[in-house]
C-alpha cells in the first residue's frame, strides 16, 4: 500500500469521488478508516480471520455501493452500518464460538476517564455502567451499533425475544436511575 | 443518548487509544469512545499507528483485487462452472455479438418466419433455408472490424487466430442455435423440422470458416450464404427437401468436420488472413 | 543486433502503392517516421508491428523473420502496438479493456495478470480513473489508455501510429513525457505529422513521401538540410516552396533564397518542409 500525502479532500467528497470511479479517493478513504473499523469490530467478535474478511467484503460494498451513500451524516456512521451487518451475516453462517464481547477485568476508571463518560454520555454513561453486562451488551447492540432486535440477537448469539425482554428491563432500569 | 455538549473542543488521550485498542478498556467506556470515534475524523487517524501495517497491506491487496477485477457476467460464472479457464470465459463474454440490438433482430425474423408458416406452407420451407444463415450472419458480425474496434490491436498480439476464431464462433453459435430451434418449435408439423436443419448450419458455417483462409470472413460468409440461399430456394419453393434429406444429413455432418479438418491443418493463414485488409 | 530491419520492402493495395522499395532500421531509442497523410507511415508501422505483410521486401524485428508464423508469435510477445484508430469496447471500463488485451497477450494467470494491468495503469498515470469507463473520458485519457494496453508485458519494441494526434498541446506535452520515459532501455517506433514531436522526442528520424523514404538521419543532420534556405521577408517570396505568416506579421520561407534575403536558422520544420515540398502541401500555421 502506498502511503499517500495528504488528501485535502473530506470524506464526503472522496466517497462522491469513489462514486465515479476514482480508486486514488478509495485507496485515501480506505486508509482513513480501516484502522478504527478493524478495531472496533474486532471488540464483536474474537476470530482475526473473520473480521479480515468482513472488513475486506465491508470495503468491496463501499466501492461497489458510493452511488447509494445519501450524503447525510457520518460517512464513518455509513461505512459502520455496512461493516456491522456484514459481521452479523458472516457470525450467522458460522458456528458458534465463543464470540463475546471481550471481557473486561476491572481496570479501575480514571478521573479523566469520568470527564469522558460524562462528556458523552452523561449520567446516563454512569447509569449504562450500573446494567449487568448482558443488559449493557443488549443496550450497545441496538443503541450504539444501530442494529435492529433480529440483528442484535444474531450478532450476540440469543434468541429475539430474549433481546426484547432484556432491553426493556436495561430501560426500567435506566429509568429508575436516571429518575 | 449523546449530551448536547460541543464534542469537537476535546480528543481521545494518547493512553486511551491504545488501551482502547489493546481491549483493556471497560465496556461503557469503549462504547464512548467508539462514539466519538465516529465524528472525529482527528481521533480516527490518530488510531492509525497502532493497527498492524502488514494486516492492513493484506486487506487491501485482497480489496483492489476484487474492485479492480471486472465483475463476471452470468455467462463467464457459468463458463467458468463448466470447466473453461476465466480468459477463455472473458474472451467469449466480449465477443461482439453478443450484444442486445444484434440478438433482437435475428429473434425478430425468425420469429416472423416462424409465425408466417403457421399461415403458408411455402414460409415453413423458406424457414428451413433462412435459419442456418442465422449463425452465418454471426460469424460475419463478430469479425466485422466495424463491430470488433479493438481488432487491430488484437491482430498484433500473440493470441493464436484460430483458437479467438473458434472462440467467437462457438460464442455466436451457443446464442443463435437456441434461438432459431426455439423460433422452429413454433413451426407447424412435425417436431423433427425444428432441428432438420441444425447440419446443414453446422456444415455452412464450418466452410464459411475454412474460407477465411482465403477471404476476409464477411466476404467468406456471403459467398457461403448467397450460394446456400440460390441453390435450395428454388428447389424447396418446388416441395423438393432433398437438401435435408437422411442422406444429404450425412453430408452436412462431412463438410463441418471437413472444414474444422481444414481449418486445423492452415492455422497459420488464418493468422494472417485476418490482417490482410487495408 | 539492431531490433528493427526494413530492407526493400514494397506494398500496394489495389493500384495504389503505398510503399515503393523502402529501406529502414530502427534501435534502441526513439525513432520518428515523418511525413504528410498518406505517406505510407502507418503501412509501414503495420508492418512492424505484425499485422501486415510486404509485397516484396523483408523485415527482421528482434532478430526474427514475421513472414514465418513461429517467429511471428515468438515477436509479438516482446511487442506493444498502439494504432492511429484505437478503439475500444462499449461499456469496459480502464481497467477491463486494459485487462482483456492482456488475455490476448496470453497472460493466463488471473492474479500476475491483474498486478500487470495495475503496473501499467500507475505507469501511465491511470490509477484514479481504471474504475471509469473508457467512453466517459477525454481524448487524452483515450490515448494513454491506448499507451498502457502498449505496454503490457514490458515490450522490447514499442510501435505507436500518430500517438499524438488530436490532442490539445498540454496533453501532447505530457504525452511526449510519457513516450520519453517509455522510450528507455527500450526501442520506440512512432509516426508522426508533428515535426515539434518528432524533434522532441526522436534520436533518429526517418522522412517519408509518397511511399519512399527521402531521409534517414539524427534531427541535427535533417536540419542541416535546410542551411541556407530558409529567409524571412515581409510578404510571400515567389522563389519560396512553402511560406506562412509568422505571429510578428512577416512571412517566413523556405525553399531557393533570392539574392541578398535575410537568412535565418533552420528548425526542423522547416528542414521537413523543403524535403516535401510541393503545391499540395498543407501550410502549419
Amino acid at each position: 500500500m502506498t502511503s499517500t500525502p495528504s488528501d485535502p479532500r473530506d470524506d464526503a467528497a472522496l466517497v462522491a469521488a469513489v462514486a465515479d470511479g476514482d480508486r486514488a479517493a478509495f485507496e485515501v478513504l480506505y486508509q482513513r478508516h480501516l484502522p478504527w473499523l478493524l478495531v472496533r469490530l474486532g471488540r464483536r467478535c474474537s476470530l482475526p480471520d473473520l473480521v479480515d474478511e468482513v472488513v475486506q467484503d465491508t470495503f468491496v460494498a463501499v466501492w461497489r455501493s458510493a452511488r447509494r451513500w445519501d450524503g447525510r451524516g457520518e460517512v464513518a456512521a455509513w461505512i459502520w452500518g455496512i461493516g456491522i451487518r456484514r459481521l452479523v451475516d458472516a457470525l450467522r453462517q458460522r458456528p458458534r464460538p465463543t464470540t463475546e464481547l471481550v471481557e473486561f477485568d476491572g481496570h479501575e476508571t480514571s478521573a479523566e476517564d469520568h470527564v469522558l463518560l460524562g462528556v458523552q454520555y452523561g449520567d446516563v454513561g454512569a447509569a449504562l455502567a450500573s446494567l449487568s453486562p448482558e443488559l449493557r451488551a443488549v443496550v450497545q447492540a441496538t443503541v450504539l451499533d444501530g442494529l435492529t432486535t433480529r440483528e442484535a440477537a444474531r450478532l450476540l448469539g440469543i434468541p429475539p425475544g430474549t433481546v426484547k425482554t432484556r432491553m426493556m428491563r436495561a430501560r426500567a432500569q435506566l429509568r429508575e436511575r436516571l429518575a | 443518548m449523546t449530551t448536547e455538549v460541543d464534542m469537537s473542543a476535546w480528543h481521545l488521550e494518547p493512553e486511551l487509544i491504545r488501551r482502547y485498542v489493546a481491549g483493556a478498556v471497560g465496556p461503557e467506556l469503549a462504547a464512548s469512545a467508539e462514539a466519538h470515534l465516529m465524528a472525529c475524523a482527528a481521533c480516527r487517524a490518530a488510531l492509525a499507528s497502532h493497527v498492524d501495517s502488514g494486516r492492513a497491506a493484506t486487506i487491501w491487496a485482497d480489496v483492489v483485487d476484487r474492485v479492480d477485477a471486472p465483475r463476471p457476467s452470468l455467462v463467464e460464472r457459468a463458463l467458468v462452472r463448466l470447466g473453461v479457464s476465466e480468459a477463455t470465459a472473458r474472451l467469449v463474454a466480449a465477443t461482439p455479438t453478443l450484444r442486445g440490438p444484434w440478438l433482437a433482430a435475428i429473434t425478430g425474423v425468425l420469429a416472423f418466419a416462424a409465425v408466417a408458416a403457421q399461415s403458408d406452407e411455402r414460409w415453413l420451407r423458406m424457414f428451413l433455408v433462412a435459419a442456418p444463415l442465422a449463425p452465418l450472419a454471426g460469424v460475419a458480425v463478430a469479425f466485422t472490424s466495424g463491430l470488433d474496434p479493438t481488432r487491430e490491436i488484437g491482430l498484433a498480439t500473440p493470441y493464436p487466430g484460430l483458437r479467438l476464431l473458434l472462440i467467437r464462433t462457438t460464442a455466436v453459435l451457443a446464442v443463435t442455435v437456441p434461438v432459431a430451434l426455439a423460433a422452429g418449435l413454433a413451426l407447424p408439423g412435425p417436431a423433427w423440422l425444428a432441428a432438420v436443419w441444425l447440419l446443414p448450419a453446422a456444415g455452412l458455417t464450418s466452410a464459411a470458416l475454412a474460407l477465411t483462409g482465403r477471404l476476409r470472413p464477411v466476404l467468406a460468409v456471403g459467398v457461403i450464404a448467397v450460394g446456400w440461399v440460390a441453390v435450395t430456394t428454388p428447389t424447396i419453393l418446388e416441395g423438393k427437401t432433398g437438401a435435408f434429406g437422411g442422406g444429404a444429413q450425412l453430408g452436412w455432418l462431412g463438410l463441418a468436420v471437413g472444414g474444422v479438418l481444414w481449418l486445423t491443418a492452415g492455422r497459420h493463414t488464418v493468422m494472417m488472413r485476418l490482417g490482410r485488409n487495408s | 543486433m539492431t531490433a528493427v530491419r526494413v530492407v526493400g520492402v514494397t506494398k500496394a493495395f489495389g493500384r495504389t502503392r503505398a510503399l515503393e522499395s523502402v529501406d529502414f532500421e530502427a534501435d534502441r531509442g526513439v525513432t520518428g517516421l515523418l511525413g504528410p497523410n498518406g505517406a505510407g507511415k502507418t503501412t509501414l508501422l503495420r508492418m512492424i508491428a505484425t499485422v501486415l505483410a510486404p509485397d516484396e521486401g523483408r523485415l527482421w524485428l528482434l532478430g526474427h523473420d514475421p513472414a514465418r508464423a513461429r517467429e511471428r508469435t515468438e515477436i509479438r510477445h516482446r511487442l506493444g502496438y498502439l494504432p492511429q484508430e484505437a478503439g475500444f469496447h462499449r461499456g469496459f471500463t480502464v481497467f477491463e479493456f486494459v485487462d482483456y488485451v492482456a488475455i490476448l497477450k496470453s497472460m493466463t494467470d488471473r492474479r500476475s495478470r491483474h498486478d500487470e494491468v495495475r503496473r501499467v495503469l500507475a505507469l501511465t498515470g491511470l490509477k484514479s480513473v481504471s474504475g471509469k469507463r473508457i467512453r466517459a473520458l477525454s481524448g487524452g485519457m483515450r490515448r494513454r489508455v491506448g499507451l498502457a494496453q502498449a505496454l503490457l508485458g514490458d515490450p522490447e519494441l514499442l510501435v505507436l501510429d500518430e500517438p499524438t494526434a488530436g490532442l490539445d498541446p498540454e496533453q501532447r506535452l505530457r504525452f511526449r513525457e510519457m513516450v520519453s520515459q517509455a522510450g528507455e532501455g527500450r526501442t520506440v517506433v512512432l509516426s508522426s505529422h508533428q515535426t515539434e514531436d518528432v524533434a522532441a522526442l526522436c534520436t533518429r528520424i526517418a522522412v517519408i513521401h509518397q511511399g519512399r523514404t527521402r531521409f534517414v538521419g539524427t534531427p541535427a543532420e535533417l536540419i542541416q538540410q535546410a542551411d541556407g534556405r530558409v529567409w524571412t521577408d515581409t510578404l510571400r517570396a515567389a522563389t519560396a516552396l512553402a511560406a506562412w505568416r509568422t505571429g510578428d506579421g512577416t512571412y517566413r520561407n523556405v525553399g531557393q533564397p533570392p539574392d541578398g534575403a535575410e537568412l535565418v536558422t533552420p528548425t526542423l520544420e522547416d528542414a521537413y518542409l523543403l524535403l516535401v515540398g510541393g503545391a499540395e502541401l498543407e501550410v502549419l500555421a
